[in-house]
């Protein structure tokens, strides 16, 4: 892309984790049968109103606070007119030109500061499924409240679009307002990409990509975009504005909509809902109960002087800092607690074997484990052992250390005894090691701790080695 | 003929019955439905069970209020659970609401009797019943004339004899015109003073539920059991209702009203605008003081008004496309299918209505048109809000002539939108206001209109006595 | 106004299918109407603000309780087409 400069601007939707739908009493619950949770309002059946949730409202002035927005002082909604069979009313309750946040920022791990525009509540549509002979609809989805986030046009490659929707995501997670899960479709995004000369400032026409739900779809999309504009530009083209859609399979673009073609949505302010006043007392009472957002985990975190991609992992979620915190406050010390949470720990959750936010075991023990092995307690190779029986059965480290029989043999002879042991069996290894060959203790050490499944402390079987070897 | 509050007085001493109530109502609807046309849906059967029902509540003397057994009728545009409601539309084809809109429950729980549901404009859409889907309403007092609109079947239905109340609804003067022209009275409450809900929507910030009823103070009864926020429509005021009957019963005496110049001009007939004169000599004669106000803005209110109804209209009547309810069109593809079924299930009226207001919202025109109507709403309604600190109401004609013959306007659109020129204005500045019959004009009925502050219903009934007592000797 | 094909592009956007000579009378009845409306458009009210609203009192918003919805018998009891549980609705064409 020498030569040209990628100009991204996203549009993110977050379905908010409420208990009714936004302008209904309906259950706002993913995966029941098919229309299950409708009624005359979500259903657009004639002679129904709606009515706000209030928990939706809070949940966006929350979104846009911790996005460093404005809060609107006074509010509206508006009418999106538009037909489609998943829109029960032929229109959608959104925000058009008072939204309940404006002028945000975000920062962006491993990126520069993207500028939000603006932070709307809508209504989601419900689904669509095409059939053979048709396409089905369920309604349970219509309704539910939605959260638009809009950026400006401030993202500079995919790989940078890809962060700020993930950073996003990770936002209204530690707010606790959705379960944001992509493979629901609860998070979803529309992005806006246009090429320019390096160094120039006004914008060429955008291609919008509508609709994508997984951050490599819009990572892939969006570098064969910025690729195929580049391409017309080289070739002394012109970009199109459009709606493009991305067909994963073949992993390309394909026209859907031109501009001419565009839907004209006739907003109008929503003649059944009041604009409504937000109070700053209110606003100030949500402020003070926003949690710690992924930004600062990742600022304080960094400043225990942790390494960057540890920093990266624990402040991912807040159940994983939550965890690490608590770790902490048992007295242990930053690396080893990093280290652990990094690695086995890391490592059960990708298998399965571990939740943070629900752990088998409370972080404390995390703690108390660090600080046996500083203390000498336990050897490392024990400590992995008493931290998977932990992960499996739960309980104390004082419980798995007992029931594992890992308790370190402090007695020196009878250290000593199980490396005579060993040296008696690997005549070899003594050999080499006699010979100035260092990979040989490795080995050595290694018997011995196999021997005591990791009781006795390597730096002890080490010395004791070039003692008896010595002799 | 008999009122509301006059059957329930005799239902109260035990000289009629429910049952005999409903039976006198299906006898009239008997004697007369077939040429007025006032019901698009009778309700014999259950009317007599309900009717039964009442007379043994009240032989435990258990009634459930004045109204328990008495018979009436709500528009076709107010759902009804399990009664077929249509909106006098071919789009909805039969359909059977699941719910009930929130006044209808509401009179239900007083014990009232529905005898059925009548006849209007398609959607509302209309000022002479003539755009309803299934054929026209006619004036009972003359019927080769039409009966106003679009609440023509509720009107007709308590004009001819065929029920002691009925709820219609008012987007533009749907209840206070057909109340005019059949001679009875019409009320159109405050906005926001009944709940919307289950009312099937035309345009959103200016429907209002209304009562036609034969004198001032079954209005006022009425209007009190319909009153009041609903947590179903959150543009319902929650301020309690007034004792609305009490103000009937205390009449207008020291109270100030005005005669604005605006609605006595150009298109107003001589002889009604004699007649309100007339009704002005009479109150000040019985109490009241004249005061001169303006309104100089009134001239617009219909231009705004036929920008703002169309484009709420064109948005809310989006939801009837054939898929969730109505009969769906045979298509090819989905496109198809919405072109034909809404082509094919709206009438003439409502098409001209939804593309009218397609265009005022269409980029590139929403300033010119809807924004510029709701700045003049503003100025209308602080118009209206100075003359209130001035006086307690306003008198006018309720419209500029008495009705019109069958057919006469219906080939010039803005003819027929003329009907309306003198009760838009309250709609658009959410003003309550009622028509009282005045003295007729070659024998046809004249109304007299009322309006009052925002929620000075009180202020409205009170005049409105006095002036229902006087104007029509 | 009747700049031509208006009423064509209007019922395209309300997906309203028009008859017979039916486009050719709504193209003269808006002339009028808007002919009509023109002189709204004259008036000075750009420092105006709008009211869309004229309600006074209100009922606020609503807590976050939820109540089982209709049965799905009686939600979809009028739909034209259902598959199960599902509204059945026609297929769009690929280009659509
Ligand atoms: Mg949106
Ligand atoms: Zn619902």
């Amino acid at each position: 892309m020498s030569g040209f400069e990628t100009v991204i601007g996203l549009e993110v939707h977050i379905e908010l984790q409420t208990e009714s739908k936004m302008f209904c009493s309906c259950p706002n619950r993913f995966g029941d049968p098919a229309n299950t949770n409708i009624c005359p309002v979500c259903l657009g059946l004639p002679g129904a109103l709606p009515r706000p949730n209030a928990a939706g409202i809070d949940a966006a002035i929350r979104m846009a606070l911790a996005l460093g927005c404005q809060v609107a002082k006074r509010s509206k909604f508006d009418r999106k007119n538009y037909f489609y069979p998943d829109l029960p009313k032929g229109y959608q309750i959104s925000q058009l030109d008072e939204p309940i946040g404006a002028d945000g920022r975000v920062e962006v791990p491993g990126g520069g500061t993207v500028r939000v525009l603006r932070v709307q509540l809508e209504e989601d549509a419900g689904k669509l499924q095409h059939e053979s002979h048709g396409a089905v609809v369920d309604f349970n989805r219509a309704g539910v409240p939605l959260l638009e986030i809009v950026s400006a046009p401030d993202l500079r490659s995919p790989q940078e679009a890809r962060a700020y929707w993930e950073e996003i995501r990770r936002i209204a997670l530690a707010l606790g307002i959705s379960d944001a899960r992509m493979e629901e479709g609860s998070v979803r995004a529309d992005a806006n990409i246009s090429l320019r000369p390096v160094g120039a400032e006004e914008l060429n026409p955008r291609v919008e990509i509508k609709n994508m739900n997984s951050f490599r779809f819009l990572e892939r999309a969006l570098a064969y975009e910025a690729e195929r504009q580049a391409e017309v530009y080289r070739q002394g083209g012109r970009v199109d504005q459009e709606t493009r859609g991305w067909d994963d399979p073949r992993g390309v673009t394909f026209s859907q909509r031109s501009k001419e073609e565009a839907e004209d949505y006739r907003y109008f302010p929503e003649p059944d809902l009041l604009p409504f006043a937000i109070d700053p007392s209110h606003v100030a009472e949500l402020r003070q109960s926003l949690p710690e957002l992924p930004g600062d985990r990742r600022q304080r975190l960094a400043r225990l002087g942790l390494a960057e991609e540890q920093v990266r992992l624990i402040a991912e979620s807040s159940a994983r800092t939550a965890y690490f915190d608590g770790a902490m406050a048992a007295g242990a010390d930053v690396d080893s607690v990093a280290k652990w949470i990094c690695g086995d720990l890391a490592r059960y959750e990708n298998d399965g074997r571990f939740d943070f936010a629900h752990p088998a075991f409370p972080a404390a023990e995390l703690g108390a484990l660090v600080q046996s092995v500083a203390q000498g307690e336990l050897t490392g190779p024990a400590a992995k052992k008493v931290l998977s029986l932990l992960a499996e059965r739960g309980g104390t480290v004082a419980d798995a250390v007992r029931q594992l029989g890992l308790g370190r043999i402090d007695d020196l002879d009878a250290v000593r005894a199980e490396v005579r042991a060993v040296l008696s069996l690997e005549q070899k290894a003594v050999a080499d090691l006699r010979a100035g060959k260092k990979q040989a203790m490795g080995f050595l050490v290694g018997q011995v701790m196999r021997r005591t499944r990791g009781r006795v402390a390597p730096d002890v079987a080490s010395r004791l080695i070039v003692e008896e070897v010595g002799e | 003929m008999e009122t509301l509050l006059e059957a329930a007085l005799r239902l109260g001493r035990g000289e009629t019955s429910s049952q005999e109530l409903v039976r006198a109502s299906l006898d009239r609807v008997a004697e007369r439905e077939e040429e007025l046309h006032a019901f698009l849906t009778l309700l014999p059967e259950s009317a007599i069970e309900e009717a039964q029902a009442s007379d043994r509540r009240r032989a435990a003397g258990q009634a459930m209020s004045v109204f328990d057994g008495i018979p009436w009728s709500a528009k076709d545009n107010l759902l009804t659970e399990g009664v077929r409601t249509t909106a006098a539309s071919r789009i909805l084809g039969d359909y059977l609401p699941p719910y009930s809109a929130t006044a209808v429950g509401r009179i239900e729980a007083q014990g009232a009797v529905l005898l059925g549901k009548t006849n209007l404009d398609e959607f509302a859409m209309g000022s002479s019943t003539e755009y309803s889907a299934f054929g026209p309403s006619r004036n009972p007092v003359d019927p080769t004339r039409v009966p106003g609109g679009s609440s023509g079947g509720s009107a007709v239905a308590v004009a001819a004899g065929m029920c002691h109340f009925a709820l219609g609804s008012e987007t533009g003067g749907s209840v206070r015109q057909p109340a005019a022209f059949c001679g009875v009275v019409g009320v159109k409450p405050s906005y926001g003073r009944v709940s919307r809900y289950g009312l099937i929507a035309f345009a959103s910030s200016l429907d209002q539920i209304g009562t036609l009823t034969r004198d001032v103070r079954d209005a006022a009864a009425l209007l009190g059991v319909i009153a009041g926020g609903d947590p179903m429509d959150q543009t319902a005021s929650t301020a309690p209702a007034q004792d609305y009957l009490a103000a009937a019963r205390e009449g207008g005496k020291g109270l100030t009203f005005g005669v604005p110049p605006e609605y006595l001009g150009e298109g107003v007939a001589p002889e009604v605008r004699a007649e309100v004169e007339r009704a002005a000599g009479l109150l000040e004669r019985h109490g009241l003081t004249r005061r001169d106000v303006s309104l100089p803005h009134t001239p617009y209110a219909l231009d705004a008004y036929y920008i703002i109804a169309p484009a709420e209209a064109s948005s809310n009547l989006a939801r009837f496309d054939g898929m969730r309810y109505g009969p769906r069109a045979d298509a090819q593809d989905l496109a198809e299918a919405y072109r034909r079924s809404r082509g094919q299930g709206f009438g003439p009226e409502v098409k001209r209505r939804i593309l009218l207001g397609t265009y005022v919202l269409s980029a590139g025109y929403y300033d010119t048109y809807y924004l510029q109507a709701q700045r003049l709403r503003t100025l209308l309604r602080d118009e209206f809000l100075q003359a209130f600190r001035d006086v307690d109401v306003l008198l006018t004609p309720t419209t500029p002539t008495t009705a019109f013959r069958l057919g006469e306007n219906t080939q010039d659109p803005l003819a027929m939108y003329m009907a309306d020129t003198l009760t838009i204005p309250a709609n658009l500045a959410g003003l309550p206001a009622i028509s009282v019959p005045g003295r007729p004009v070659g024998g046809l009925p004249v109304g007299l209109q009322l309006m009052a502050a925002p929620l000075r219903e009180d202020l409205m009934f009170r005049v409105a006595a006095t002036l229902e007592e006087v104007a029509a000797r | 106004m009747a700049e031509s094909g208006l009423v064509a592009r209007l019922a395209a956007l309300a997906r309203l299918e028009l008859g017979e000579g039916e486009a050719e009378r709504l193209e003269r009845d808006l002339g009028a109407i808007l002919g009509h409306v023109d002189r709204l458009k004259a008036l000075p009210l750009s420092d105006v603000a709008a009211t869309y609203w004229t309600t006074e009192a209100r009922q606020g918003m609503r807590p976050d309780e939820s109540r089982p919805g209709l049965p799905v018998a009686d939600a979809l009891a009028s739909a034209a087409k259902r598959s199960g549980r599902y509204l059945l609705v026609p297929g769009m064409r690929e280009d659509a």
